[in-house]
């Protein structure tokens, strides 16, 4: 086997070139889009932030209590004032960055693992697997994302590993569809032909010629749905079944700041800007991706 | 044709079993007892077996469930425990708030998205089209109950001039505001497909064709171009009138809209079986007729394509 697999060597070779490849041409389709850079400059600051919260702004000033300091418009002290406990905003912010930043990457992480191998079993092995596969999917797809996640986090109580389940378990099946349609298309190529007929075996032919070409469609959605998940752990936080306080939560600060629309704006301001800002940066990532990965647009497979 | 409806219809089935499954095991894995929650602190624990026989709460799970859809065969929904009527009741109280708000946000997005989808594509790269393209994408990335707080800031709040929470008399001026709310996203990636696909459409063959014959190109636009273009942009639309009942739990949340969402929201927090399982069901239906109304219509709107061929899937 093993000298077989050195024969192989020059077809690897073709499998590897094509996988720099796809990596290169994510970053020169980047590159040359200025809003996309921009996001892309964004979400690194963002995880900076994230990491190096502690070094930013102490933990204390996000989730003590300051009686002294409720409520103060943002100044020179507070640059984005202060919420009803008297917390400095900006340092809860900050750490909120935390909470999202995780989210966003380990939920999709999760959904990756569990929606490519779905997705790779349904569209290679094609038969009952697929069926069995596509129909648990269909499950999914039959009532809407953010009612289910409220389910899922129902049963598996608040806090922020249950968010990342929640939505991990939600996003397989869309990984799953998209990944299997991909596989579909790509294992019909003459270059799969070729290696199965000098013997390369089923594991082989799926991680060196049919992952890495399958994977563009997925690279694009994930980055789209890193977005996704950060809104929607959000929005669980916001409607209290998320993280819980005194959690700097973006969500769970934007809820908070219901009973205080009129008398203090900045509570609701500075929270929504930071979702906004963080979401966009990944929807431009994503278009960017799509111009230039999606096979559709740019007319060849 | 009729087979292929038939066909579909009876795909429903499976689906509708898996979804009442999960349901019923989720329900049954939750922590928390329904029948503790119907009585107050301290009931005694023979109170609480009385009410667990009276709703069959002391049965094994498999049991309910056979029971319930046996029920539900015969258009049964079941009561609700906490609000103890019939489900049948509450769906028909809350759904027509859901559905009128949908349709509603429906027009928003149809007129909105259509509309600056066709100005950004036919003044391509000019200033019109990079506001579209600006404002599409921003609204893509805004959550949604944030967008709806700053609505109820600025035009209640600020300005006075809408209300800002609950229906009301049920006048036109409740449904604005969160109906605007609702309709941001979607009408933001309508507009980006009503863009893309005019722009597809206005390099055919047919529309050189027409300018070549001097057609004024308002004409072209409105009565060739318009009629192609509009094919995905419906099935989307069609697509969305769906999410748009079933996922406006948010917007609910902001603007104290009693709709089907917050119904659902409330009844899985308090563990009202009967009341997820038939809200949820009534959803699902929606869902599916509506993804067969639009893979029907667009054998008319498309007569290259045909039902059953894998192209049209």
């Amino acid at each position: 086997m093993l000298k077989i697999s050195k024969g192989l060597h020059l077809r690897d070779m073709g499998a590897k070139t094509n996988e720099t490849s796809l990596w290169r041409e994510i970053w020169l389709s980047l590159r040359k889009n200025k809003p996309a850079l921009l996001g892309l400059v964004v979400i690194i600051v963002l995880v900076f932030v994230a990491i190096f919260a502690p070094l930013i702004v102490p933990c204390e000033e996000a989730i003590g209590f300051y009686p002294k300091e409720i409520l103060r418009p943002p100044g020179a002290q507070h640059i984005m004032g202060t919420d009803d406990l008297g917390r400095d905003i900006f340092a809860r912010v900050i750490w909120g960055s935390r909470v999202s930043v995780e989210v966003g990457i380990l939920a999709v992480a999760f959904g990756l693992v569990i929606g490519l191998f779905m997705g790779a079993l349904a569209g290679y092995k094609e038969g009952l697997a697929d069926t069995l596969i596509m129909r648990a999917a269909d499950i999914f797809f039959a009532f809407p994302y953010i009612l289910g996640a409220i389910a899922v986090m129902t049963v598996l109580g608040p806090g922020l590993e249950n968010v990342i389940i929640a939505i991990g378990v939600l996003e397989w099946a869309y990984i799953a569809r998209l990944f299997r349609s991909s596989v579909f298309s790509v294992k019909v190529n003459d270059y799969v032909e070729a290696a199965r007929a000098i013997g390369a075996g089923d594991g082989r032919i799926l991680l060196k010629h049919i992952f890495p070409n399958a994977m563009a469609p997925v690279i694009v959605y994930s980055a789209m749905s890193v977005g996704t998940a950060i809104i929607t752990e959000a929005a669980l936080s916001f409607l209290g079944i998320g993280m819980q306080p005194p959690s700097p939560s973006w969500g769970l600060m934007l809820a908070d700041s219901r009973a205080f629309m009129s008398s203090a704006p900045w509570m609701m301001c500075f929270p929504g800007l930071a979702i906004l800002i963080t979401v966009l940066s990944f929807v431009l990532v994503a278009d960017a991706l799509r111009d230039s990965l999606d096979p559709k647009l740019k007319g060849a497979v | 044709m009729f087979r292929y409806i038939a066909k579909r219809l009876l795909q429903v089935v499976p689906v509708v079993i898996g979804v009442t499954l999960i349901i019923f095991l989720l329900m049954f894995i939750l922590p928390g007892d329904p029948a503790r929650m119907l009585v107050q602190k301290g009931a005694s624990p023979e109170v609480l077996q009385v009410i667990r026989e009276k709703y069959g709460l002391n049965q094994p799970w498999y049991v309910q469930y056979g029971k319930y859809m046996w029920n539900l065969l015969h258009g049964d929904f079941g009561t609700s425990i906490r609000f103890k009527r019939p489900v049948l009741d509450i769906i028909k109280d809350y759904y027509p708030n859901s559905i009128r708000l949908a349709l509603v946000a429906l027009i928003i997005e149809a007129v909105a998205g259509i509309a600056s989808g066709i100005i950004s594509a036919v003044k391509r790269h000019s200033f019109l089209d990079v506001l579209v393209t600006i404002s599409t994408t921003i609204l893509v990335a805004m959550p949604v109950f944030w967008f709806a707080m700053l609505l109820q800031v600025s035009f209640g709040l600020k300005w006075d001039i809408l209300p800002i929470s609950g229906m009301g008399d049920g006048s036109w001026r409740y449904y604005v505001l969160p109906a605007i709310a609702l309709a941001s996203v979607n009408t933001a990636f309508t507009a980006r497909i009503m863009r893309s696909s005019m722009l597809e459409v206005i390099d055919c063959n047919y529309i050189w064709v027409a300018r070549a014959k001097g057609l004024s190109e308002r004409k072209i636009i409105l009565k060739h171009a318009l009629k192609n273009a509009l094919i995905p942009v419906i099935t989307i639309l069609g697509l969305d009138l769906g999410t748009l009942i079933g996922s406006a739990i948010l917007t609910e949340t902001v603007f104290s809209w009693p709709g089907i969402g917050r119904v659902i929201y409330l009844a899985i927090l308090q563990r009202d079986v009967p009341v997820v399982m038939g809200c949820t069901l009534i959803l699902v239906f929606i869902f599916i007729l509506l993804n067969l109304i639009v893979d029907v219509s667009y054998t008319y709107l498309d007569p290259r394509i045909r039902l059953g061929d894998r192209r049209a899937v």
